[in-house]
């Protein structure tokens, strides 16, 4: 048969073929292209990719527009917002009167209260004015600083103020501000120019019907203790006596409780409260963009927040240094002991 | 020990030459005759074989390559043993794997001059395989003279299995057409 002659005569070819064949090389480090590792490596690095950079733009401009909380409350409220973020930066205005805001019946557009018509009508009508405000900045001190002189010149006080983050520079300041009713618009105007508002939604309670309410019932309990008083310097025995006191105490009790309320509305009255919140950052977000300042923006927050994700990496592996040589040595013991193991079975 | 030292055994006729080569030769005659055979009696009966061809052949032989030298030994006697009995038990085996592979090379079109003397032939291909790439021929001689199969060749190289077929195609074929050219095949 032909093949076996080719066989036999190959069974004859010189040495060095026979032993250069078979013998053992030393394996050098591979490191083979195979396409599903490197799918899989490509995918885990997408995934990181997106952990480091979507994440962050989407929580980043999910905290610009206030938050879960805050987002949503402008829909559910009668009055007038505008919302922007880094995708679309558009305006919106709403007039809608929700059913879970009975009260909110009057309702103010920005132009009408930059006019100043809403002191005309505050002034007829008992309104408590809240609204919110997220910003951004580039520089949290200095904005920190003009807020604080800002709102003492207006007559205001914080009534309430939190940072988070304090030693990075992506800080976030949230706070709670009473600016005199008067001085609020002013006050607004003010702050808007200090750094680059996003979102802004102000909602208006009527509490006329309540409060002219309440001030009846005080007059009327007012009159009431007068009679009772009256009754009192006429009162003979001692149990007409004990009968009044007990009424009296009553009413005044009443008296003291509604003037209270007329208290707080007074306050809430007079003094209009902004929640605020401000975002540092170091790219700002454009307000009203096309869609190259758009891609733009993007660029340049995608690379600043690609860079700080890098420096996050490299902070991680530095801090985990220990455990990761720790691993290591452990590893390489293991694959020693392995190979020791292998080589004995052999 | 040293080969030439178990070669000097040999050639005193002291009987210990072949437990040294033994020793020191075993699991690599052992190799090559199971590849062939696959069958551990067979296996243990051709390299009893070996060693007393060996012994036969040593002297007048004096070779410079043991390992090489009873290795050729081994494979010729393998090949021989699976030849006798495999009209029993056929297939299975990467002998024959290979041997169908060569077949298809050479083709039915294709015959070996009958007078052809086998050293001319042996000659040629040593001639075909010096003109190879190294990884080429190492392929070419784990899978011919060795009988490995295509699965260990691939893992020892780290190739892929169909660049390993790839390869021993196009040596084939190279093959074919070097021994047309050089008249062992007409």
């Amino acid at each position: 048969m032909k093949t076996d002659k080719l066989i036999d005569a190959i069974g004859q070819i010189d040495d060095e073929y026979i032993e250069e064949a078979h013998k053992e090389t030393k394996k050098r480090f591979e490191f083979r292209l195979n396409w599903t590792t490197f799918g899989k490596i490509a995918a885990a690095a997408c995934v990181l990719l997106l952990v480091i950079n979507i994440f962050p733009v989407f929580f980043h401009s999910f905290a610009m527009s206030g938050g879960a909380k805050d987002s949503a409350s402008p829909a559910e409220y009668g009055g007038s917002y505008y919302y922007n973020n880094s995708g679309g930066g558009y305006a919106e205005e709403s007039v809608q009167a929700a059913p879970a805001m009975e009260e909110a019946e009057m309702v103010y557009d920005e132009e009408a209260k930059a006019e100043g018509n809403t002191s005309a009508l505050r002034e007829n009508k008992k309104l408590i004015l809240t609204s919110y405000m997220t910003m951004e900045t580039q520089d949290m001190d200095e904005l920190l600083d003009k807020i604080n002189a800002m709102v003492s010149a207006s007559g205001g006080y914080i009534q309430r103020s939190s940072i988070y983050n304090q030693n990075t520079n992506s800080r976030s300041y949230d706070a709670c501000i009473r600016i005199p009713a008067a001085n609020y618009t002013s006050f607004l105007e003010s702050l808007k120019g200090e750094g680059n508002a996003l979102y802004y939604s102000e909602e208006t309670r009527d509490v006329t019907d309540s409060y002219t309410d309440i001030q009846a019932r005080l007059s009327s309990l007012k009159a009431q203790e007068a009679k009772v008083l009256e009754f009192y310097d006429k009162a003979q025995d001692l149990q007409d006596l004990i009968t009044v006191e007990s009424r009296l105490s009553d009413i005044r009790y009443q008296i003291e409780s509604y003037e209270a309320q007329i208290k707080n509305y007074d306050l809430l009255i007079s003094y209009s409260t902004l929640n605020l919140t401000i975002n540092e950052t170091k790219v700002y977000t454009p307000t009203s963009p096309s869609f190259f300042e758009r891609l733009g923006s993007a660029f340049t927050r995608g690379f600043s927040q690609f860079i700080d994700g890098i420096e996050d990496f490299i902070l991680d592996i530095v801090y985990n240094i220990w455990t990761i040589l720790f691993l290591a040595v452990l590893g390489f013991i293991g694959y020693r002991l392995y190979r020791r193991f292998r080589n004995k079975r052999k | 020990m040293e080969d030439n030292k178990i070669v000097e055994l040999y050639f005193d006729r002291d009987e210990n030459a072949i437990k040294e080569t033994k020793n020191k030769y075993e699991n690599y005659i052992f190799s090559i005759a199971y590849s062939i055979l696959h069958d551990q009696q067979d296996c243990e009966e051709t390299m009893n074989d070996t060693y007393l061809a060996a012994w036969n052949a040593i002297p007048p032989h004096h070779p410079l390559n043991l390992a090489t030298f009873i290795g050729k030994i081994c494979r010729r006697l393998s090949l021989n043993k699976w030849r006798s009995s495999s009209a029993q038990k056929r297939g299975g085996g990467q002998v024959e794997l290979s041997l169908d592979e060569l077949e298809g090379c050479i083709g039915d079109d294709h015959s070996f001059r009958e007078s052809l003397e086998e050293k001319y032939l042996i000659e040629t291909i040593n001639e075909f395989l010096s003109g190879l790439k190294e990884s080429e021929r190492k392929v070419f001689v784990c899978r011919y003279y060795y009988f490995d199969s295509i699965e260990d060749i691939s893992k020892r190289f780290g190739f892929t299995l169909s660049k390993t077929k790839m390869m021993l195609k196009r040596t084939r074929d190279k093959l074919k057409d070097y021994l047309i050219k050089e008249g062992v095949m007409s």
